[in-house]
């Protein structure tokens, strides 16, 4: 752990510097509890941003050469970060918030974590590309329990209001759903016709559970896992590759391969609006809590601030 | 594994130092070749249509934008580090500084790692600099000896006007390795085996085929003398003055007749005909008004008719007949009077209306849907596999995605029920861009986006004087049919990887096609007069390796319908095909699935897909055994109304028989030495039962010899 920590200031240390081009593509973003600073992580490692600003305050130290994905506990005082080092190792490190001190790690994947959920206050769902979703304590790094049964990479990970029910969803395009407690499989939910990057809960329902998932096919889907049932889908301009409910639970935004993020309203499954946030992919979005703002991340290091209500009516910020 | 990392960091420090200053890395320009000359996106490997462990790569580089997207782009950018380029993946596999299904590609420390590395440092950038223009292969051919070291070249030309050797990035692959030895990093070969060799050249998207000759014997072959009807036979003897290869003598007068018999008409000459051309054939230019009668003939019309119709084919849809009567009836009509093969492809690329009544509107009904019609219609009338580019570029050929699925976006406008017509709304969706195809002639240009009807503008490309496919595509099928092969083989996969054996005599075949009006009759008639095709099929010591050269003629099994036709002429009874008349001959059917035990055993090919592949296979062991064994031939020798026992009835005697039958089914008289066979053999025979059984144990071994199953 401390020879892998040297080793990447190592490396950090020369190339940072050598490097000529662009900056590693921003590969997660999300807004901390109080809606007052911008997490981004990337291969640069975990960066804390003001807001509204976009003004980089401080660097949390990971261990992990490629980091992909973030997460706030429920409690607002633990960020999980998740990556790890390709083809080798995936990890999950928890640090406290804000202090940003490490306080547990995990690397029981073989492959790189791309995606995180919390479940809880305790526990880390991470979805990696060694084919697994692992459930692991946050502070001790136990794994509790392993889900196999994605036939190839797993790129997202969330939980329903009931936390004993999980979705994963990944490169073989299907979506999974899994009794978190036991580990049982309780469906597959397979009409995506290729590798799906994302899944959103919806937070505002009132009905059955609404799960939107993000694919290469350019697809959103709406689906209601409990069930089984695919309600409707919209289809977009380009991929999706990161996708989050507004706070109210009328429209997803979606951060997309041309560098736009679309609005899809999901009642209607229509695109009301678009935005060129930035030039190239868009890897990652996030909702601002209370102001009705997005934030986005992608290639060259980008991070971009946009209105929603400018996006609705096609304006830009 | 991941105890060696220290090391590398250490090695990378100094391999970072040294090329600190180096030039720019061009991700298409330098990358694209160094993933190809390392086998990363062969088929095997990362250019598989499904990638491999996740990562996929277009084929051999046929798509550098979607390369870049997975290398840099896909999964978030894991495979490349811009902050630490080092620890890129892409250079980790390939490396085997993590475990790689490919084991290791190439060391850290090599050109093709630190390239990598370089690029990643410098931004990993997508744009490049520069435009391949052209690459030069020296020497494209050369004869040579055995072997003798022979130093290939690769210079690639860029859009700036500059030049560099590309010879250590650019692959040179033989057609069969066993022949050709090639060092991979210098290019040097040397040939191993006599023969003609093609060794594929591959750098970025251009493909060279190199040709390797290495003459058959060490003697010269002076054939200076040989006779020479026309530029068919100055080519032919051309290349084999080159292979050192002698020729076989001129066929015999009898073998000649049959052969073009078969050839022409698809059936045996009678035995009239064969007795009053004997007398004959030793008269000038006897086998040329031969060959002038015979492409004038009815049966010409019948047997080529077939011919078009397994190409085109033609077979009923289910219980839907009449389509392909008036298909058939159609192309009759158009092998009757000699019609331009230009104006038959036009016609039928162009059609429409009701397909019970207007015969070639049932080209339309041949195959399942609009990406079916593209590859058929390619294979047909372009000899090109555009269906390898349905996934990906094609990747020894200039297709593209585009070009298949944009030929398939002109037929997805065409509605192919009973009434055959334009469908507005038609289209096949791109498989790269998941939007719908534009409609483009292959290789040349898109249509127009509201082109309602884009088939008339495909009609004229591929049939314009000046169109580098159609010609040489149905003359090499001519040539085939005629010769047992191909100058390009297989005839539906012309590319540059697939040079034909004669380039020149194929230019001058599809020039002289066109300036004759694209007459099948004519280019069959000269292709018949001359003396390539008189050789004898007895090959000499000398050229008896010769599989494609023309030194000799090739033995090919007679066709199922023409070999059915064949047993019925010569036993004299007829067969019956499904509910046809009886007497209908097999070459006539329309229906190549009617019902026929002896058509099943011959092994017919039913016309669901190409009937090409299917010509060389014909019926294979289960058609000997049956020849040799099953009732195929036992159960009509001795019938009553047959050849045989009407010879009988007719108190011919014994020899009279023999001879006889030579004739029909030989198209020659028993020489010398056999007739002394079959007169010791008759000697013995005392009863006219002992003779029946003689007779017809006589007749089932005159139909099973390799003389009679094969024209020759």
């Amino acid at each position: 752990m401390i020879f892998r920590g040297l080793e990447r200031a190592v490396w950090l240390g020369l190339f940072a510097v050598c490097a000529q081009g662009s900056e590693p593509p921003i590969t997660d973003v999300g807004f901390a509890p109080d809606g007052k600073s911008v997490v981004a992580c990337s291969q640069s490692g975990v960066h804390v941003f003001d807001w509204p600003g976009l003004e980089r305050k401080r660097t949390i130290v990971s261990s992990s050469p490629n980091l992909h994905a973030i997460g706030f506990s429920p409690n607002g005082r633990m960020l999980a970060v998740g990556g790890g080092t390709p083809s080798e190792e995936g990890t999950v490190e928890v640090f406290s918030w804000p202090g940003g001190e490490p306080i547990g790690r995990s690397a029981g994947h073989t492959d790189s974590v791309m995606a995180i959920a919390w479940r809880g206050d305790t526990t880390v769902a991470s979805a990696s590309l060694d084919k697994t979703v692992i459930l692991t304590d946050a502070i001790s790094g136990r794994a509790q329990r392993t889900f196999t049964g994605h036939s190839r990479g797993v790129a997202s990970v969330c939980f329903l209001k009931d936390p004993n029910i999980m979705v994963s969803a990944g490169i073989d395009q299907s979506l999974r759903v899994w009794n978190a407690e036991s580990g049982e499989l309780i469906r597959g939910l397979a009409i995506h016709t290729m590798r799906v990057h994302d899944l959103a809960l919806r937070s505002a329902n009132d009905g059955l559970p609404m799960v939107a998932s993000a694919s290469d096919d350019r697809s959103i889907r709406l689906w209601q896992p409990t069930i089984g049932r695919m309600v409707r889908f919209a289809r977009l301009n380009a991929k999706p590759l990161d996708i989050e409910w507004l706070a109210d639970g009328s429209r997803i935004a979606a951060a997309c391969t041309d560098g736009n993020v679309y609005i899809v309203n999901a009642d209607t499954v229509e695109v009301t609006g678009s935005f060129e946030a930035m030039k190239g992919w868009a890897y990652s979005l996030a909702v601002h809590p209370t102001d009705g703002t997005l934030v986005v991340g992608g290639r060259d290091g980008q991070l971009k601030r946009v209105n929603v209500n400018a996006i609705a009516s096609h304006g830009a910020e | 594994m991941k105890t060696q990392l220290p090391i590398i960091t250490f090695c990378f420090v100094i391999a970072a130092s040294a090329y600190a200053n180096d030039k720019p890395v061009d991700f298409e320009n330098d990358l694209i070749p160094l993933f190809t000359k390392n086998g990363c996106n062969a088929g095997a490997c990362h250019g598989a249509a499904i990638g491999r462990g996740g990562f996929k790569l277009s084929l051999y580089g046929g798509d550098p934008r979607s390369d870049y997207r997975a290398v840099v782009r896909q999964l978030e950018g894991r495979r490349v580090n811009l902050a630490a380029p080092g620890q890129s993946l892409i250079v980790l596999k390939p490396t085997e500084h993590v475990e790689h299904g490919g084991g290791t590609v190439f060391d850290y420390e090599s050109e093709s790692a630190q390239l990598l590395i370089n690029w990643i440092r410098q931004g990993a950038k997508e744009e490049s600099r520069l435009r391949l223009t052209n690459v030069l292969i020296e020497p494209k051919k050369s004869v040579t000896k055995l072997g003798e070291p022979i130093e290939l070249k690769a210079v690639a030309k860029y859009s700036d006007g500059t030049s560099r050797d590309v010879t250590r990035w650019t692959i040179f692959k033989a057609e069969d390795s066993s022949a050709v030895e090639i060092d991979a990093g210098s290019g040097r070969s040397r040939v191993l085996r006599r023969g003609r060799h093609v060794v594929v050249a591959r750098f970025l998207n251009a493909v060279v085929p190199i040709e390797l000759v290495v003459p058959l014997t060490e003697r010269t072959a002076d054939l200076a003398d040989e006779p020479q009807v026309s530029f068919i036979d100055e080519s032919v003897v051309a290349t084999l003055e080159t292979l050192g290869l002698p020729v076989s003598a001129r066929a015999d007068a009898s073998t000649f007749l049959r052969r073009v018999s078969l050839d022409l008409t698809g059936r045996l000459p009678s035995p009239e005909t064969v007795r009053v051309h004997l007398q004959k054939d030793t008269q000038e230019n006897v086998r040329a008004a031969l060959v002038d009668e015979l492409l004038r003939s009815d049966e010409f019309t019948e047997y080529w008719t077939l011919q078009l119709a397994k190409l085109l084919r033609v077979r009923p849809r289910g219980n839907e007949r009449e389509g392909a009567y008036a298909y058939h009836e159609w192309l009759a009509e158009q092998v009757a009077a000699d019609a331009s093969y230009k104006k038959l492809a036009q016609a039928l690329i162009t059609s429409s209306g009701d397909s019970t009544t207007n015969g070639p509107v049932n080209f339309y009904r041949t195959v399942g849907n609009a990406r079916e019609q593209s590859e058929f219609v390619s294979e047909l009338f372009m000899g090109s596999r555009l269906r390898c580019a349905n996934c990906h570029n094609h990747p020894l050929d200039r297709w593209t995605q585009d070009d298949y699925h944009g030929l398939a976006a002109i037929f997805a406008k065409v509605e192919s029920g009973q009434i055959v017509k334009l469908k507005a709304d038609g289209e096949v969706i791109h498989p790269r861009t998941l939007e719908p195809a534009i409609q483009r002639i292959p290789g040349e240009q898109f249509l127009a986006e509201d082109a309602a009807d884009g088939r008339e503008q495909l009609a004229d490309w591929l049939t314009s004087d000046d169109n580098p496919y159609f010609a040489k595509a149905i003359v090499n099928r001519l040539w085939k049919r005629m010769m047992g092969r191909g100058l390009v083989e297989p005839a539906d996969d012309f590319r540059a990887t697939n040079p034909s054996t004669h380039p020149e005599l194929l230019n001058k075949l599809a020039a002289d096609f066109i300036a004759n009006e694209y007459s099948l009759r004519h280019t069959l008639g000269l292709i018949a007069r001359s003396e390539t095709y008189a050789r004898s099929a007895d090959a000499t010591l000398a050229n008896k390796d010769d599989d494609r050269f023309y030194s000799h003629a090739a033995r090919r099994p007679l066709e199922p319908e023409v070999l059915a036709d064949a047993i019925s002429d010569v036993l004299g009874v007829a067969e019956e095909y499904g509910s046809e008349p009886v007497g209908t001959r097999a070459v006539a059917l329309v229906d190549p699935t009617a019902r026929s035990k002896t058509l099943d055993i011959l092994g017919r090919c039913g016309r669901e897909q190409s009937c090409e592949n299917a010509a060389d296979a014909v019926g294979g062991l289960p058609r000997k055994l049956h020849l040799l064994n099953g009732g195929l031939l036992n159960a009509r020798i001795g019938a009553d109304t047959g050849r045989l026992a009407q010879l009988i009835a007719q108190d011919k005697q014994p020899l009279e028989i023999i001879e006889e039958f030579y004739v029909a089914a030989l198209s020659r008289r028993p020489s010398a030495q056999e007739r002394r066979h079959w007169d010791q053999k008759l000697v013995s025979l005392t009863t006219a039962k002992a003779r029946q059984e003689f007779f017809e144990d006589f007749v089932w071994g005159l139909m099973t010899c390799d003389e009679f199953v094969t024209n020759h």
